[in-house]
C-alpha cells in the first residue's frame, strides 16, 4: 500500500498532472490531424521529458499515447479521413452521421465509447499484467532470448503486404543497433575509427527521423499537388447519446472493449484490426444491420471502444515482458528505458511505485481525454483548419529542437535528417519503417541474452532448447511467421486468380 | 507500372550494402574472446548475411517470369510526379540541414525565425508578410519561452551571435 500511496502522491503533484494533461492534449492534436501520427508525437515529446522527474515524464508519454489513440476519431467523423489508422472503421458511420447533420452526437458517442474502452482495458491490464509478470520472473537468458525473438515476430504483423520486406526492415533495425561500442567485449563495431560513432545510433534520433521527416516530405508533396484535406464543418458541439441509447449500447461497448483488450495484448496486431473486428461484430449482432454504413451510432461506438481498449491490452506484454506490440508502444518502451524504468518481470519487484503510477496516469489520461474532447471540440475543429503545410513547418522546427535536446549534439540533427531520408526512400521502396524501430528497441536485449546464454553454457548452442518455455516461444514464433506467410501466399493466389479471370473475360469479349 | 525494375534496383542496392557490411565486420571487428564462440562479431555478421539473403529473395522474386505489378503499400501508392517529389525531399533536407547549421552559429532564436520565414515565404511561396512575421516570431519566441524557460529544455547558443540566453 505504501507504493500505491507514493504513486498517488506523485500523480497528484500539480506538475505531473499538468504533464499528463499536456501529453493528452498533444496526443489528441496529433491524433486528430490526418498525416500526423501519435507515434510521431511520442517521438517529439520524449526529448521534452528529459528534464522531468520519472513520474511527470512517464505521465506525459502515457497521456500522449492515449490522447493520440482517441484523437483519431475527430477527423474520422468530421473529415471522413481517419487521423490514425485505428480510426479507419469509425469513418464508415461517423462521417455519414456528419453528412446527416449528426456530427455532435457522433463525436459525443465516440468520446464516451473511447473512455469506456480505455478504462475497461485498464482494469483488465491491472489484473493480468501482474499474473504474466509473476510467470515471467523465473525467466533466464534463454527464455528471455526466446521471448524477444517472439516479440520480433510481431514484425510480420507490421510488415504490410510483404513479409520479406518487413523482415528486411527488421534486419536493418537490428544492424543499426550493433553500431558503436560493444558492451560485452568493449570493442568498437562498425565505427571505422570515427569516435562520435562510438555512442551508436541513438534510438530517439532514429525515431524522430523515421516518423517525422518522411511525413514532412509527404505533406510538402500534397501541398504542391494541391491535394491536402479541407474542413468545411463549423460550429460543431459534442452531444452525449441519450440514456436509452447508452443502455442499448452498453453490452456492445463491453464486448467490443473485451475484444479490443484481447487483440491489443497480442503483439503486432493493434488498433486497426480491433476496430474493424468490433465494427463487424456490432453489425453482425445488430437487430438492424442495414443501418450500418448509413450513420448508425453503434457503428461509431463499437470501433471506438475497441481501439481504445487496445491501449490497456498493448500494455500487458509491454509492462510484464518488455515486448512492444506496435510503433507507439515501441517508442514508449524507449522512453521508459531512458527514464530508468525497465519493463519486464523485474519492474514489478523493483519499481512497484512506478507501476501504480502508470495505472493512475492512464486513468487520469482517459479522464483528461474525455473532458478535453467533449468540451474542447471547437478548438480541435479550428486546429483542423490550420493548413497541413504550415503545420509541417512547426514540426520541422520541433524535429530540430527535439533531436538537439537529446544529447545537445548538432551531429544528431544531421543523423536524424539522414535516417529520415533513408526512411522515406525505404517507404518508397515499399519497405515499412516500423519494424526498424522494433529491431532497434529489441536488438540489444536479443544479442545480450543470446551471448550470455552461450557463455553460461560454455559455448554450447544446445542450451537454447533446454527450456520448455523457450521451446514454446520458438513454436509461437514459427506459428506467427507461418500464419503470415501462408496468409500472404493465399492473398497472392487470390490476386493472381482474379487477374487471370479478368484476362479471360477480356479475351472472351474480344 | 510494374514493380519489377524498382525491386531489382532495391535488392541490388541492399545486396551491395550487405556485402560491404559483412566485409566491414570481418575487417574491423575482432573475433570471439568471451568464450561465446560468437563474440562481438557474430551478431553483426549474421545480420549482414540475413539482410543479403532477404535481398536475394526479393531479387529472385522480381526476376521470376510473370512477376508483374504487386499491390503497393503506403507512399508507393502515391502517384507523385518525380519533380515534385525531388523538390519536397530537397526542401525538407535543405531546411533541416540549414537549420542545424544556423542553430550552431546563430543560436536558437535567430535560426528558428530565419528558417520559418524561409520555409513559409520562398519555399512554400506564401508571400504574406503578416503570416511570415507572425509564424517566425511566434514559433521562435513560443518555443523559447515554453521549452527553454518553463520546461528547462536546453536550446542551443550561437557561436557567432547569441540572443536572450
Amino acid at each position: 500500500m505504501d507504493a500505491f500511496a507514493s504513486a498517488l502522491g506523485a500523480v497528484s503533484d500539480p506538475f505531473t498532472l499538468l504533464a499528463i494533461m499536456a501529453g493528452a492534449v498533444i496526443g489528441i492534436v496529433f491524433g486528430s490531424i490526418p498525416g500526423l501520427t501519435y507515434s510521431m508525437a511520442l517521438a517529439l515529446v520524449l526529448p521534452i521529458t528529459f528534464k522531468f522527474d520519472t513520474s511527470a515524464a512517464v505521465g506525459m508519454l502515457l497521456g500522449t499515447y492515449i490522447g493520440g489513440m482517441t484523437g483519431g476519431s475527430v477527423s474520422a467523423i468530421l473529415l471522413g479521413i481517419p487521423g490514425t489508422p485505428s480510426a479507419a472503421a469509425t469513418v464508415l458511420d461517423g462521417y455519414r452521421m456528419t453528412r446527416n447533420g449528426r456530427a455532435g452526437l457522433a463525436l459525443g458517442g465516440a468520446v464516451l465509447a473511447s473512455g469506456f474502452g480505455g478504462i475497461f482495458s485498464l482494469l483488465v491490464m491491472i489484473v493480468s499484467v501482474d499474473l504474466v509478470a509473476r510467470l515471467a520472473i523465473q525467466f533466464g537468458p534463454v527464455e528471455i532470448f526466446a521471448l524477444v525473438l517472439f516479440g520480433l515476430s510481431t514484425i510480420c504483423g507490421l510488415a504490410g503486404k510483404s513479409l520479406v520486406r518487413g523482415m528486411i526492415a527488421g534486419a536493418i533495425g537490428l544492424l543499426l543497433m550493433t553500431i558503436g561500442l560493444d558492451d560485452m567485449d568493449g570493442v568498437a563495431r562498425m565505427t571505422f575509427g570515427w569516435t562520435p560513432l562510438l555512442q551508436g545510433v541513438d534510438l530517439l534520433v532514429a525515431m524522430v527521423g523515421l516518423f517525422a521527416v518522411p511525413q514532412i516530405m509527404k505533406t510538402l508533396i500534397d501541398y504542391r499537388l494541391d491535394r491536402a484535406f479541407k474542413l468545411n464543418a463549423s460550429g460543431v458541439r459534442s452531444e452525449l447519446p441519450s440514456f436509452r441509447q447508452l443502455r442499448n449500447s452498453f453490452w456492445l461497448m463491453f464486448r467490443c472493449s473485451a475484444l479490443g483488450t484481447g487483440v491489443g495484448s497480442i503483439p503486432g496486431t493493434g488498433g486497426p484490426i480491433a476496430a474493424f473486428l468490433a465494427y463487424d461484430h456490432a453489425k453482425r449482432f445488430s437487430k438492424q444491420p442495414q443501418r450500418f454504413g448509413k450513420g448508425e451510432l453503434d457503428g461509431v461506438m463499437a470501433p471506438e471502444s475497441a481501439n481504445n481498449a487496445v491501449t490497456g491490452g498493448a500494455m500487458i506484454p509491454l509492462l510484464s515482458l518488455g515486448i512492444p506490440g506496435d510503433p507507439a508502444t515501441a517508442v514508449m518502451l524507449g522512453g521508459f528505458l531512458i527514464h530508468g524504468l525497465v519493463p519486464g518481470p523485474m519492474l514489478f519487484t523493483h519499481n512497484k511505485t512506478e507501476v501504480y503510477l502508470i495505472y493512475l496516469a492512464i486513468f487520469v489520461s482517459y479522464l483528461t481525454v474525455v473532458v478535453f474532447q467533449y468540451f474542447g471540440i471547437r478548438g480541435f475543429v479550428k486546429l483542423l483548419k490550420v493548413p497541413p503545410h504550415l503545420m509541417a513547418v512547426g514540426i520541422l522546427i520541433m524535429c530540430g529542437v527535439g533531436t538537439f535536446a537529446i544529447r545537445n549534439s548538432f551531429l544528431d540533427i544531421y543523423m536524424m535528417v539522414g535516417v529520415g531520408l533513408i526512411g522515406y526512400l525505404l517507404m518508397r521502396a515499399r519497405i515499412p519503417v516500423t519494424p526498424i524501430i522494433l529491431g532497434l528497441v529489441l536488438g540489444p536485449t536479443l544479442e545480450r541474452e543470446f551471448r550470455t546464454a552461450v557463455i553460461m553454457s560454455e559455448g554450447s548452442f544446445g542450451v537454447f532448447f533446454s527450456s520448455p518455455t523457450a521451446v514454446i516461444f520458438y513454436a509461437l514464433t514459427i506459428a506467427v511467421i507461418g500464419f503470415h506467410f501462408f496468409g500472404q501466399m493465399r492473398d497472392a493466389k487470390k490476386t493472381r486468380d482474379a487477374a487471370g479471370g479478368d484476362k479471360t473475360q477480356q479475351q472472351g469479349a474480344n | 507500372m510494374t514493380s519489377r525494375r524498382p525491386d531489382i534496383m532495391l535488392s541490388t542496392i541492399l545486396l551491395v550494402v550487405s556485402a560491404l557490411w559483412c566485409w566491414g565486420v570481418v575487417a574491423t571487428i575482432p573475433g570471439a574472446e568471451d568464450g561465446s564462440r560468437l563474440g562481438a562479431r557474430g551478431f553483426p555478421l549474421g545480420l549482414g548475411l540475413l539482410l543479403g539473403g532477404l535481398s536475394l529473395v526479393i531479387l529472385l522474386q522480381s526476376l521470376r517470369p510473370g512477376a508483374a505489378e504487386t499491390a503497393s503499400d503506403e507512399a508507393a501508392a502515391a502517384d507523385v510526379s518525380r519533380g515534385v517529389e525531388i523538390w519536397s525531399i530537397a526542401t525538407t533536407v535543405g531546411l533541416l540541414v540549414g537549420y542545424a547549421a544556423l542553430l550552431e552559429y546563430t543560436g536558437f532564436l535567430i535560426a528558428t525565425a530565419l528558417v520559418v520565414a524561409a520555409a513559409v515565404g520562398p519555399v512554400l511561396g506564401i508571400w504574406r508578410p503578416k503570416l511570415i512575421i507572425g509564424m517566425s516570431v511566434g514559433l521562435s519566441l513560443g518555443i523559447y519561452l515554453v521549452f527553454g524557460k518553463m520546461l528547462g529544455v536546453y536550446l542551443p547558443y550561437g557561436k557567432f551571435v547569441n540572443l536572450a540566453f
